[in-house]
This record gives structure tokens, sequence and C-alpha cells, in this order.
């Protein structure tokens, strides 16, 4: 069973959120850097990973999250992992570098903190 | 001195003309004919005029007889008889007498009428002449032949006898007339015969002196000019044959000429062939590159070279021209002109593969074509970055783990196909030499060598078991080991292909290997004692086993074949984590162990934690490339924002972490291998579960 990456790019009020679907190993850690340096180049600030159909990230994967969040901390931004799911987690936390990230349920909560409060 | 004796000999001999020869030979069998043949006809022409003479003599006195006996009956018959007498003897002047007696023997004619009443008194030394067929009636004596006839009346009555007389003399006369005629006849005939017998020679034995001289010309190398000899004899005919012979002698001739100026040619070409090639070895750092090169029984279509590079590099390249002869030999310098005019812009082989591709397209002859192999060793990291033009496989030699790794071309021939598709099809690879290990390049002279009888080829086989072998023994006598076999393969038949080889890599004998063993945890020693492929078969009896390659999705294959599994020791988390674990470690092999090498594979197997063996619950891995631990490298410090913003070496510490036992052994013979002993329900450093 071979599985497929791909990389939905959806641009949001204030932010881009770019869905992932399938397994983050090395080749598609590549393509994700590419988009995300594309994203930045462009302009964006506020990147949102969505996760939630990410089931395996690899040590590429991490590198990745890692290289574009201190890109996006350095311009001013910030790179938001959402619907992160139990296993890659798991992986973030034993490695410890979760503390280094932004980590939130869903996009929606991404949507409410970024929306004026009225 | 010899031959100036013989020419000397030659001069000195006679030699008698063959016209003259056959001449004198002819007139004396015709003098001898002509003397044989008139003899016999003398000796029978005597005879037969003797007995002509007889007869006639005879017959005369018969004559005489008959008429004389009516006139012996007369009264006086002298008177009759005389005057007939008289007229015999007057028209034979030859009869010596002829005389007609009565029964008294008393002469009643004669020529001589005073001798009529006399009694006849016959000339002393009659004889009868024995075995005559007038028997009887003719006596002979030294001067005289006699015949006598008895007169008889018609009543038998004898009435007297007639005598004739014929003068010797006069047969004698006629018969030396006759054999003088005889004689002229014959030297006529004689005089005729000789000279028409040495005109006929002469006539006949002309083409002889044409012959002569015409052999002479071929003698003194006029092979050109033809006798053309117009007869229809047998000398006609055989200069004809000897024209022939000249004509073939002198295409022979030729052949020879044009053979020994080809053999020439090929003498200079195979010179300026092999010394296009480098005869000693061609050391960079501790590499060193010597090649060997054994031509065929005619100038082949090999070449190799080995030169340095700048900085610092070993380039290293070898290329097989289809087709031999001057053709094969002119595309080779031509090729070994462009390379050495164009590898110092090149850093990458399939870029020069490329430029080599470039110019000889639209520059070879229907047909011919060229594999080549390009390498670019550098040195310092050990690191052999080759591309290839459907070249024989390039063969890496790790004698210390027993391997020989083979290297396929997927690029096309040089110079065959339009140049975008060849120039696509020409891609780098790059492999690592540690000590001892041997890449070896050659053209298929040597796997192909047909064996002697049977024509079965040496094969690829024999030489990877040469290479496997050849553990710290040096270029050198590796390069003989090679030649030894092939030789010894071919036995006494002429090389029929070029046998070319070329080494490179670092000499030494590695009897320990670096050391690379790790053990984390309590793994203690599971694997080190491995000595052997069987050892290692015996270790995973029973266990599940798996075959990774590199271009089929390692992690993916990995965690479909494990879900398959299913493992009940492990949770759904667990199986998860060791499968990344699993991937990082063979993604490390593949990209630092094996440097992207397409073909690599990696052999993983999985003993069930419900099973008995000593393994139980761990899973081990075995790769056959560069040692790559997973502890050679430092934990990046996260800490560093700059350590984070490069986002490298997570793999190692993933693996680490995610273990709970790990040993890695490179072991000779064997390979590098790593027995993982997963971690089950491993927690976050602040020992809290982070779900539940």
């Amino acid at each position: 069973m071979s599985e497929t990456f791909f990389i939905t790019d959806g641009a949001q009020d204030g932010f881009t959120v770019l869905s992932l679907t399938g397994r983050l190993g090395a080749d598609a850690a590549t393509d994700l850097r590419e988009t995300c340096m594309d994203r930045i180049e462009a302009g964006e600030r506020t990147l949102v990973l969505d996760l939630r159909a990410v089931p395996f990230v690899a040590s590429s994967g991490l590198g990745t999250f890692l290289y574009v969040n201190e890109m996006m901390k350095e311009l001013g931004g910030r790179m938001v992992l959402a619907g992160v799911q139990p296993l890659v987690q798991d992986v973030l936390s034993l490695m410890n570098i979760d503390r280094f990230l932004n980590i939130v349920e869903d996009v929606d909560q991404v949507r409410r903190e970024l929306t004026p409060a009225t | 001195m010899d031959q100036q004796t013989q020419d000397h000999g030659k001069q000195q001999r006679r030699v008698f003309s063959l016209s003259w020869v056959f001449s004198l030979a002819v007139a004396a069998l015709v003098v001898a004919a002509v003397i044989g043949v008139g003899s016999v006809a003398q000796q029978h022409l005597r005879n037969s005029l003797h007995r002509e003479v007889e007869t006639r003599l005879v017959l005369e006195a018969r004559n005489l007889a008959h008429v004389s006996a009516d006139a012996l009956l007369d009264e006086f018959p002298e008177l009759s008889l005389m005057p007939m007498v008289q007229q015999i003897q007057e028209d034979r002047p030859e009869l010596a007498f002829v005389v007609v007696l009565d029964h008294e023997g008393r002469i009643q004619g004669h020529a001589d009428p005073r001798q009529f009443g006399q009694v006849f008194v016959e000339p002393a030394g009659l004889a009868s002449v024995a075995g005559s067929a007038h028997d009887g009636n003719l006596r002979t004596s030294p001067d005289l032949i006699v015949a006598s006839v008895a007169v008889q009346h018609r009543d038998g009555q004898e009435l007297g006898m007639v005598l004739v007389g014929l003068r010797r003399s006069y047969v004698d006369d006629v018969v030396s007339r006759s054999r003088k005629a005889l004689m002229m006849v014959s030297a006529i005939l004689l005089v005729v015969g000789v000279f028409g017998a040495g005109a006929l020679m002469h006539v006949m034995l002309r083409p002889v002196s044409v012959l002569k001289a015409g052999i002479a010309r071929i003698g003194q190398g006029d092979l050109e000019t033809p006798m053309n000899l117009q007869d229809r004899t047998e000398l006609g005919m055989l200069a004809e044959t000897v024209d022939e012979m000249a004509a073939r002698i002198k295409a022979s001739q030729t052949l020879m000429l044009e053979k020994n100026r080809l053999d020439h040619e090929m003498d200079l070409a195979h010179s300026i062939q092999v010394s296009l090639m480098p005869d000693r070895q061609i050391a960079c750092g501790r590499f060193a590159a010597e090649g060997l090169y054994q031509a065929a029984s005619e100038v082949g279509g090999d070449y190799f070279d080995a030169f340095e590079l700048p900085g610092d590099k070993l380039g290293v390249f070898m290329a097989d021209v289809a087709g031999k002869g001057l053709g094969g030999c002119l595309v080779t310098s031509m090729l070994a002109a462009l390379v050495k005019a164009r590898r110092d812009r090149y850093d990458s082989p399939a870029e020069l593969l490329t430029a080599l591709d470039r110019d000889l397209n639209g520059s070879l002859s229907p047909g011919v074509f060229v594999t080549a192999i390009y390498g670019i060793l550098d040195p310092d990291r050990g690191r052999l970055t080759f591309a290839s033009a459907a070249h024989c496989p390039l063969l890496l030699a790790r004698p210390a783990m027993g391997v020989v790794e083979e290297y396929r071309s997927e690029g096309v021939p040089l110079g065959i196909i339009p140049h975008a598709i060849a120039a696509s099809s020409y891609h780098d690879t790059t492999v690592l030499l540690g000590p001892g290990d041997l890449a070896l390049l050659y053209t298929d002279g040597l796997t192909e060598a047909p064996r002697c009888g049977d024509g079965e080829e040496f094969g690829q086989a024999r030489v990877e078991e040469i290479l496997r072998r050849a553990n710290g023994q040096g270029h050198g006598p590796v390069l003989e080991s090679l030649q030894a076999a092939v030789t010894g393969w071919q036995g006494h038949e002429s090389r029929f292909d070029d046998l070319t080889l070329l080494l490179v890599g670092c000499p030494g004998h590695v009897s320990k290997l670096p050391e690379t063993s790790q053990v984390s945890g309590n793994a203690g020693n599971l694997i080190g004692d491995l000595k052997s492929e069987d050892e290692l078969t015996q270790l995973t009896e029973g266990a599940m086993h798996l075959q990774v390659s590199a271009r089929s999705g390692g992690s993916e294959q990995i965690g479909d074949w494990m879900k398959a599994l299913m493992d009940a020791s492990l949770g759904e988390r667990d199986l998860g984590l060791l499968e990344l674990a699993l991937s990082e470690h063979i993604n490390n092999v593949f990209e630092h162990g094996y440097l992207g090498r397409p073909g690599a594979e990696v052999d993983l197997w999985w003993y069930p934690a419900t099973s008995e063996h000593a393994l139980a619950g761990w899973v081990m891995v075995r790769d056959r490339g560069r040692s790559c631990p997973p502890a050679s490298v430092e934990v990046p410090d996260l800490e560093n924002s700059d350590v984070r913003k490069r986002g490298r070496g997570l793999g190692w510490a993933l693996i680490r972490t995610l273990t709970e036992q790990l040993e890695y052994r490179t072991l000779l013979n064997i390979g590098n291998v790593c027995a993982i002993k997963p971690a089950v329900d491993v927690r976050t450093p602040e020992e809290e579960p982070l779900h539940v």
C-alpha cells in the first residue's frame, strides 16, 4: 500500500492554511519546505499547517517544522500546527521539540485567536 | 659463397639446343631407317631379279626347245636352227651362248656356224642349283647360269637338248644398276628426311625458345608480360599454364605486399594505442589506479586512462569501441584526444560523457559505437563518482565484508542515438571506497572470454570471486590474478578480444574493521560473534523477513509489513514509534551507507515477542553499505536556534529515543547489522504519559 502526500493551499482571513495529506517522509518534507518558502516569499506571515490527515512524520518532517518556524519568527510571523495526530504529537513531545512550536487543536482555534473580540 | 659457386657451375655447364638434339636424333633415325630399308630392299631385289632371270632363261630355253623339235626332225635342221639361234643371240647379247643339240649331243643350232656338227662341250664348273624352282633345268657356275631343256617329240621321244647360257656379269650389272638406283632414292630420301626432320623440329620446338624467354623473364621478376604463345601443342598449354602461374604469383605477391603494409600499419596503430594508456600506477593521496591492457590478435578498440584532475582528484576513464582494426583504433585515438581536452572542464562524469556523445554524434561510421565509463575519485572523502555509457558494470569489491557490489550502466552508448536522448541517460553515481575496497573497470574481453573447447564465457561470477579474495593484495597482484585466470580459461586459443582492466582503490589489507560497534541499553553481545552468512542465516531462522529496496519506498513498506505482523506485545502506538525508528535507520543506510545507490537493499528480521528466541521482541537490520552507526552523530542541540533552523540530525536522535536497546556492529563477510529492541510505552522526559 503506497500513500501519496499532497498539500492543499487555502487562504483564510489573514492567514494561509496548508492542508497536508499523507505520510510526511523525506520527499514530502522537501515539498512542504518549498511550498512554505513560496508562501513566505509571497508575504504570508501566518502559516497554519493542518495535520489532521498526517499519520506519520519522519525526522525530515520535524526538521522542516523547525526550519519554517524559525524563518517565520525571524520575519515576525508565526507557524502554527493544527490537528496534530496522537502519534505525531508523541514524537514531538518525545523529541522535546513541541516546546519550540505553536500547536493548536484545530484551524478554528487560529481563526478565533485572530478575530478581534467584539 | 654457395650462391656464387652455384652461379659459376650454372655458367660452366654446357647447354644443348633442344631443337638440335631433336633434329640430330630424328636424322639419325631417318638414316638408320633408310639404310635398313635399303639393305632389305636391295637383298629382296637381288633375289627377285635372280629368280626372274632364271625363270626367263628357262622359259626361253623351253620355247627354243619347243620350236626346235620339228626342226630336228628335218633333214637339215641347221638350216632353220642356225638363223634362229643367231637371231636370238643378236637380240639378247647378254646370253653367253645358245645351242641346240641333237640326240647325239652334236651342235645343230649355234650363233657360230663353224660349230655345226661338233660335239658341244659344256663350260666347266656348272652345278645344279639346290632348292630352285627350276631344279634339273638350271645349273650355275661362277660366271654362268645355264638353262638346259630337252627337245621332245610329241610322242615323248627325246630329240635333243637346248642349252641357253647367261653371263652372270649381266645379272650383276642389272643388280648393280638397281642398287645404285635404290641408293640414289635412299640418299634423296635421307637428305629430305634429315632436312625435313630438322625443319619440323625447328618449327615444332620454336615455342620452347619463347617459353625459355618467358620463364627467364619471370625469373627476373617480370610477372606482368605474358608469353601469349599461339601454339596448339602441349607446349602451348604449358605456356598458358606458366602465364597463369605468373599471374597467380603476381596476385599473391600483391596480396603479400598489401598484407605486409597492413601488418606494418597495424603494428604502428597498436604502438600508438598502447602509448595512449598509462603503463604505471597513478597515485592520488592514499588511493591509486592501475590498469592492464592485453591486445587481441589484432588491434582492438579498448582504451583506458588514469590521470590527475584539478583539486587533487583522480580521473579514471575506460572505453570500448565497437569495431576492431584500424577503424576502431582511429576512434580510440580520437576519443583519447577528446577526453584529454575536456576532462578538466567537468566535475561531473555524466557531463563529460554528455560532451563526448555530442562530439562523437555524427562522426562515427554506421554501426560503430562506443561504450565508456568515467569516474572521478575524491581521495579526501573516499568518494568515487562515476557515470557509464552502456559500459560493463563497475564492480566494487569490499573484501572486508566479502561482498562485491555491481553497478550496472543505465546510459546508452556514445554516438549512436540522437544526442538529446543520450544525454538524458547519463547519471552520476557515487560510491564510498573504504580501506581495502577496490573498484574494477573492465571491458567485455574479460567476462566474455571463451573457454578453449566449449566456448563457455568466463563470466562475471568468476571475476567477483577473484575480487572477493583480493583482500590486501594490492592492485598489481589482483590484475595479474585476473589476467592469469582468463588466460588459463582460454587455453592456447588466441585472444578474440582485448583484455582491459583498471583498478581503483586504497591498497591495504583489512583484518579488523573500524571500531563501529555500538551497544546501547543493556543489549550486551547478541550479534557480535557472527562470523559468516551461514551463522546469520542460522540466527534468523524462524524470524519474519522483509527485504527493502531503495526504490520501493522504504518507510511505507516497513509500515505495511509491521501492521501485517500485528505483534500482540506492542500496542498501536509502540508499533508506530518502532516503524518510525526503523524508517529512520533504513533511510540513513540508504542515504549515508549506500549514498543513494538505486539497487541498494536492506534485510529486516522480526522476532515475535511470543517466540522463545534469544532475540524475541527484537528487530534486526542488515545492510552491505558503508558503516553508519546510529550513535555516530551527536544529538543536535535544539536549544540553539541556528541548529533548529538547519533542521538536520534529528533522525539519529529519534532512533536513540525510540529504542530501548540497540546493538550495531560491522561484521566481516556479513555487513552492518543493527539489532533493535523497541521501547515499549516510552514516555516524555517528564515521565508523564502524553496520551491515554
